[in-house]
Formats: structure tokens, sequence, C-alpha cells
């Protein structure tokens, strides 16, 4: 995969991960407002979290490889900037915006 | 008071996720999180407290069943006591059928109003099995794409589709499961309650009647 490939690849990656952690937190906030089936929904967070991770993880290698493979500065500024808002803290006010903090 | 722990423990305080997220440090990093100890809730109802007392399934059609037979036996328990000068020892019995029969001939109106004849606890749980199955697919799938390499954009439409979707119908459904529950949390207190009254109702027949003959 050439370089440009592997950046757009990238940037999709981002758009998804964010759309999975929105995901994430709406789950979290129908936890607050549910009564019953709390274990359930405790037990898709908790998967979906696993796997967010991890991907999040991945990617922050991929970005640190395109480092290695020559990028040009300026490109891997843009993306490391994107990829900022991503970190997801569970239990920050900022992301579930539920009183855990 | 019917929720169940992390273990799977019904009667236990729930436990707040976001305190077992800091207990076992799962963010960003370590992924070991021990899902294996959860068990669901509905199968812990099911396993757990209703088995073991008899119940293979809550819905509206049973517990009416239910309070047809505690006014029927009531009725012959009644009958069984005239004339000996102790009816009054079931008056209070009789509030409790009463009532149940009342909360449920409301509890249909409200239900029919929303186009719906009954509800199970079966179908509840069917209900959160296929929602979790969808989880489950979009999360595969979010897998197939990051360790897909060359795969792109028609692929990433799909799981942002996906996540929509999921977003959508999990908000609904939760919502309305959600609120099936705990209708059928109250309709199993409502059968526990006549259970335990037709229980006294007996004790107190048995007994006024035992005294009628020391007399």
């Amino acid at each position: 995969m050439d370089i440009e490939h592997k950046i757009r690849n990238i940037e999709e990656k981002v758009e998804i991960l964010y759309d999975f952690k929105e995901y994430l937190k709406s789950l979290y906030k129908q936890y607050e407002n549910i009564t019953t089936l709390k274990t359930n929904l405790m037990h898709d967070i908790f998967k979906g979290l696993k796997i967010y991770n991890e991907k999040y993880l991945i990617l922050q290698k991929e970005i640190k490889d395109l480092e290695k493979e020559g990028v040009d500065k300026q490109t891997l500024k843009e993306i490391q900037e994107k990829i900022k808002d991503l970190k997801f803290e569970p239990y920050s006010e900022e992301d579930v915006g539920i009183a855990y903090a | 008071m019917f929720e169940g722990d992390i273990n799977g423990n019904p009667g236990s305080e729930m436990v707040d996720p976001i305190e077992l997220l800091k207990i076992h440090d799962i963010y960003c990093g370590v992924y070991e999180v021990p899902l294996d100890g959860i068990h669901k809730d509905i199968s812990i109802y099911k396993q757990g407290m209703l088995e073991k007392m008899g119940i293979k399934d809550i819905s509206l059609g049973y517990v009416e069943e239910e309070v047809k037979f505690a006014a029927e036996y009531l009725e012959n328990l009644k009958e069984k006591l005239k004339g000996k000068g102790i009816e009054y020892s079931l008056n209070d019995v009789e509030e409790e059928v009463k009532f149940a029969a009342e909360y449920l001939e409301n509890l249909k109106e409200k239900l029919k109003g929303k186009g719906i004849e009954d509800i199970s606890l079966t179908d509840v749980e069917k209900r959160y099995e296929k929602l979790s199955k969808d989880y489950e697919s979009f999360l595969n799938n979010t897998n197939l794409f990051f360790s897909g390499g060359e795969k792109m954009y028609e692929d990433s439409l799909k799981i942002k589709r996906e996540i929509y979707n999921l977003n959508r119908s999990f908000t609904e459904e939760i919502k309305e499961l959600n609120e099936y529950w705990s209708i059928l949390k109250e309709l199993l207190l409502t059968t526990l309650m006549l259970k335990k009254s037709l229980n006294e109702a007996e004790m107190l027949s048995e007994e006024g009647l035992q005294d009628i003959w020391v007399k």
C-alpha cells in the first residue's frame, strides 16, 4: 500500500473511532437512565470499550509507522491533531457527561 | 431488590461499571476484562428466583391466571368458614387479591393503548439477545476493517451506517425493554404477594377452625 493510500486508510479509521466513541458514550448515558437490564448493558459497554481501546492503540502505532516511512512533518502533525480527542476516558466528565468524574 | 451484582448474585448492590473500570484499570491499554463472571440479568431471574419457585416465565397472561386462581381459592375458603364467625380473618387477603386484579386491569388498559396484548420475560430476553447480536456483528466488522489493511471507503461507510442504526435501535429498544422489564418485576411481585396472602389465608382459616374446635 502506498503512503497516500495508508494515510486515507488511517483517516477512515479515525472517523470510525469517533463514531464508535459517540456510540459508547451514548451507551453510558443509557446505563445512567435505566433501572433494569443494567448488567446486560454493562457487559456490552465492556465489550465495546475493549475493542475501541485495541483499535485506538493500533491507530497510534500505524501513525508512528508513518513517521518511520518518512511522511512529511506537516501531514503527520495534521493526523496527530485528528486523533487528539480519540482517547476515551469513561470516567471523565467531558467524555461521559455524568457525575462519575 | 431484584438487581444482581457483577457475579450474578441476585439481591446484591449493583456494581458501578465505571468503578469496575477503575478497579481493573482496563481503559486505554490493559485489555483483560473479567467478562466471564458476568451473568445476564434475565438468566439470573429465570435460573434463580423464578425456577426455585416453580415459575417458568412471567407474563401478563400468567399473572392473570394467578389472580383468577387466587380469587377462586379465596371464595372456596370463605365458603369453608361460612357461618363460623371468623370470615373477617380473610379481609386483608381479599383486599390483596382485589388490589392485584385492579392493578392488572389498569396495566392491561395501559398496554392496550400501546397496541400490546401481552409481554413476557422470554420476549424481553429474546429482544435483548437480538440487540446483542447486532452489536456483536458491528464489533466483528470493526475488527475486520481494522485488520483488513487495504479495505477502505465502502467498508468504512458500512460500519458508520451500522453504528448509526445500532445507536437508534439500541436507544429505542432499551427504553422499551427497560419499561417492560420493570412491569414484569411488578407482576412478579404481585404474584409473590398473592401466593404469600393465600398461604396466610390458609393458615388463618386453619387456626380459626382449630380455635372453634377447642372452644
